[in-house]
């Protein structure tokens, strides 16, 4: 799932500071899952809001809505006259969602309530960690399914880099070395002789480098 | 034991603290609750396992938000007692009305500002 957190209350202030009427706007699939834009954070950051909105004298009309997603246009149009009857919104959607929200409304501001991540998984309660970049060209099935691109520090495709201590990554001596998760996985499924190949540098060109991505399926076009 | 305690406060039960969520306490103070008391049993009695500490994460977390928010997060406490302990329960209620009366009342109280403290007071049910 992609993953997000709030921006702090400060920074929501200063973005929404001189709007009057608010569309505090959450989505009910992924940041609902993380915890950082479902309904119930819409609720939390929107008193938070009139709080500090009273407190600091401004004068924020703030209305709650979670819908189911924010990126899906079919789901966008039940928000339309919450939408319309708001001077903004403030969107508790990720990066996909805000823009979705904004392509639709021509003439209305839509902001980001959230920072977007990255994609990932709850590794247990309260932690959400990083799985995937987006690369474009997976090379999961070389390396055991663990992915060498977010989970070694330095994305190596021929590791290790040598400066693991126990099972620690060099870089980050919070988070297991990953690879020293590639070897143990690929022992364990008996793919050790992968590692004696040399993997040439990977292919790029798929990734955020040449500009926005898209993908066509013809199969599915009217 | 007859101990009289405060009156300007009021009592609500809850099955266990654990239950709290972060907008009960938000919700309270946007309506006007000049402090919150949570009162959850003493650490590693909770009848549910873990619910008092769950939460005393939510309690902090709501305190920081208070105050990224501008508001005295003073006017949040959590406490933990035991079912039967009477005068620290009452010592406790009273402190925090001293705290209170020191902040003053709720800055977003739309009532009129002079009206007296009035505490939301989240006790849980003795458990038998
Ligand atoms: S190799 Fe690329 S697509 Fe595959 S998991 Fe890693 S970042 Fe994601
Ligand atoms: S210690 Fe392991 S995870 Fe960290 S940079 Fe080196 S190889 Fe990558």
């Amino acid at each position: 799932m992609i993953v997000a957190e709030r921006k702090t209350i400060p920074e929501l202030v200063d973005i929404l500071e001189g709007h009057k009427k608010i569309l505090v706007l959450g989505c009910g699939t992924c940041v609902t899952v993380c915890l950082a834009g479902g309904e119930r954070e819409v609720s939390i950051i929107s008193s938070a809001l009139r709080i500090a909105s009273r407190a600091k004298n401004l004068s924020f009309e703030i209305e709650e809505l979670t819908i189911e997603r924010q990126c899906d246009n079919v789901f966008i149009e039940e928000a339309a006259k919450a939408v319309e009857r708001n001077d903004v919104v403030l969107s508790l959607g990720c990066g996909a969602g805000v823009q979705a929200i904004a392509e639709r409304y021509l003439e209305k501001p839509v902001y980001a309530g959230l920072n977007t991540a990255f994609i990932g998984i709850l590794e247990e309660r309260g932690i959400w960690a990083e799985k995937c970049a987006a690369c474009g060209a997976c090379v999961l099935d070389q390396y055991g399914g663990i992915c060498p691109i977010t989970r070694c520090a330095k994305h190596m495709l021929n590791g290790p880099c040598g400066g693991s201590r126990e099972d620690r990554c060099e870089v980050r001596p919070d988070r297991p070395c990953g690879w020293q998760l590639i070897y143990q996985r690929l022992k364990g499924i008996g793919q050790l002789d992968r590692l004696k190949r040399i993997v040439p540098p990977k292919n790029w060109a798929p990734s955020l480098g040449g500009g926005c991505r898209v993908i066509v399926r013809e199969d599915h076009r009217i | 034991m007859r101990l009289q305690y405060p009156t300007n406060i009021r009592i609500i039960r809850t099955p266990c603290t654990g239950r709290l969520e972060v907008e009960y306490f938000m919700k309270a103070f946007e309506n006007g609750a000049d402090g919150v008391l949570v009162a959850g049993c003493e650490e590693g009695s909770c009848h549910f396992i873990e619910g008092n500490f769950m939460a005393k994460r939510r309690v902090n977390y709501t305190r920081r938000i208070l105050s990224e928010a501008g508001f005295e997060m003073e006017r949040l406490r959590m406490i933990n007692i035991g079912a039967a302990d009477a005068r620290p329960f009452v010592e406790h209620i009273k402190n925090m009305i001293e705290t209170i009366r020191n902040l003053g009342p709720n800055p977003l109280h739309e009532a009129d500002a002079s009206s007296s403290v009035l505490d939301a007071m989240i006790e849980q049910e003795t458990q038998p």
